[in-house]
């Protein structure tokens, strides 16, 4: 027989209960980037090229029904500064959607959460987007000096903002889809509207202020404009209100886990 | 310590609730093993779910001190996606033990072979249970809790889990459900019947299996395996 394992120190209060979650979201970490990247390389390819293929495409098209950028000279980063913000709030939110339900299996282990579950993949997903980021702009950079945020911080703020925005409504989806699995099929609806909405694809420049009031309701529209008005200097945008974006982002965000507290009954039962 | 204050369980079933437990208290002993015995249908598996904190109750606190197992026999925290090996790896970390220690243990535990590495998915059930096993045997416990209800294995194998739960039983305690009075009585000294809602403690699990017979008007010490699942 072989020897049964040492037993782990035994840590107690807040610094052991923080060292236990930690030491779970980093277990877990680990097991989402083996189930995500075990066999769609694709993925990860596809996550790369997205925003530079869209931006293009659309690029063609505009250019083709003879359209100028509304700011700037260039469309392909007209389109870029509203696609990375989108990508950002889009991947995080729809990436946790399936966080509790993709995880049944770990109901069976009760020292594991399902906000270590939710943590855990927003994490992995910043840090993947985080890496293509660096080369979505390293391949900006190499095309043309010019392809650089006029004010970084406020770009990169935007950027965070987008992924505020995200997690917020990801953390809520997750608790969502938890109880109610038709909500995955429901959500890519509600993101439609919100992208064609957002002002990715057009500057609000040219719409009638009426229009303006009911769109801003839209927090994407505020992130957009924020990352717009960070990478051109000469963009002054009038609606954008930074802070609605955050709140909205910090409400979603505790909306998501009160839920979970109020659900945890119904998210137990298999 | 595991204790249990006004506990109510209940689940819908058809035209009404079936109650598990109906606002019960109780504290189980430490240091005993306890044999943990009901009919089908009462509850016992819920109850260990309980237990473990994978299963809420509807009303009522159940308080835990010490590491206290997952209920051992259900594949559960298994990916199906990854390895046997990834997923050995990942409960040993989460549950902050060694992972090569871990992995050790299983590889010459489940003798799964050249199948830890491969994907879960393309396991057999025996072989899904003998990781599931493995894995759980190679942590250190407090309290395991063993639903043998829902455990499988060739008799091989339960003579290798009895080898380990005999040497665990040393410094760690045992609460088994079983429908195997042998099984019961080779491993846990205090028994405990569950029935009608309420848990009832014995002294020794003998006096368990012959308070449960006489209940139910079987003749006390003439059956072994007292009940059995379809």
């Amino acid at each position: 027989m072989t020897d049964i394992p040492a037993q782990p120190a035994q840590t107690s209060g807040l610094t052991g209960a923080l060292v236990t979650q930690g030491r779970i979201i980093n277990a877990l970490l680990f097991r989402e980037l083996q189930s995500r990247f075990g066999r769609l390389q694709f993925g990860a390819l596809w996550l790369l090229i997205e925003p530079l293929a869209y931006a293009a495409i659309l690029t063609f098209v505009k250019s083709f029904i003879g359209r100028n950028s509304p700011i700037g000279t260039s469309l392909e980063i007209f389109f870029f500064t509203g696609l990375v913000p989108y990508m950002m709030f889009r991947n995080l939110s729809s990436r946790l959607l399936g966080a509790i339900d993709n995880n049944r299996a770990l109901l069976y282990l009760p020292i594991i959460t399902n906000i270590d579950v939710i943590l855990a993949r927003a994490f992995l997903e910043i840090s993947i987007l985080g890496v293509a980021f660096i080369i979505w702009m390293s391949a900006l950079w190499g095309l043309n000096l010019q392809y650089i945020p006029d004010d970084p911080l406020k770009f990169l703020s935007a950027l965070g903002a987008a992924m505020l925005l995200g997690m917020g409504l990801g953390t809520l989806n997750a608790v969502i889809a938890g109880v109610m699995p038709t909500w995955g099929k429901i959500v890519p609806w509600i993101m439609r509207a919100m992208f064609i909405t957002s002002g990715v694809l057009w500057s609000n420049a040219r719409f009638p202020h009426e229009l303006m009031q009911y769109l801003s309701w839209n927090p994407l529209l505020h992130v957009v404009e924020w990352s717009r008005s960070g990478f051109y200097a000469e963009y002054e945008s009038t609606i954008l209100d930074r802070s609605y974006v955050l709140f909205v982002g910090a409400a979603l965000w505790a909306c998501g886990l009160v839920l979970e507290r109020l659900l945890q009954r119904q998210l137990s039962i298999r | 310590m595991i204790s249990f204050e006004n506990v109510r369980k209940t689940y819908p079933a058809k035209g009404g609730i079936r109650v598990i437990l109906r606002r019960t208290s109780f504290v189980i002993p430490p240091g005993k093993n306890l044999a943990v015995i009901g009919g089908n249908g009462a509850g016992k598996s819920t109850l260990v779910r309980l237990i473990a904190g994978t299963e809420l109750p509807d009303s009522g606190r159940i308080t835990r001190k010490g590491r206290i197992s997952w209920p051992l026999g259900f594949s559960g925290g298994v990916h199906r996606q990854l390895t046997g090996r990834q997923n050995a790896r990942f409960i040993a970390k989460a549950y902050g033990c060694d992972p090569n220690e871990v992995i050790d243990f299983v590889e010459d535990f489940s003798e799964l072979g050249n199948y830890l590495d491969m994907p879960v998915a393309v396991y057999s059930s025996g072989m899904r249970s003998r990781l599931s096993f493995g894995i759980s045997m190679a942590i250190k416990f407090d309290t395991y809790l063993i639903d043998e209800t829902t455990a499988v294995g060739d008799s091989r194998f339960r003579r290798r889990c009895d080898e380990v739960f005999e040497a665990r039983r040393r410094d760690a305690n045992i609460l088994m459900v079983s429908h195997s009075g042998g099984t019961l009585r080779k491993f846990c000294d205090i028994g405990a019947i569950l029935q009608n809602g309420e848990l009832v403690f014995y002294p020794t699990v003998d006096e368990a299996l012959d308070a449960y017979d006489r209940l139910n008007s079987i003749k006390p010490g003439t059956t072994d395996d007292y009940d059995d699942d379809f």
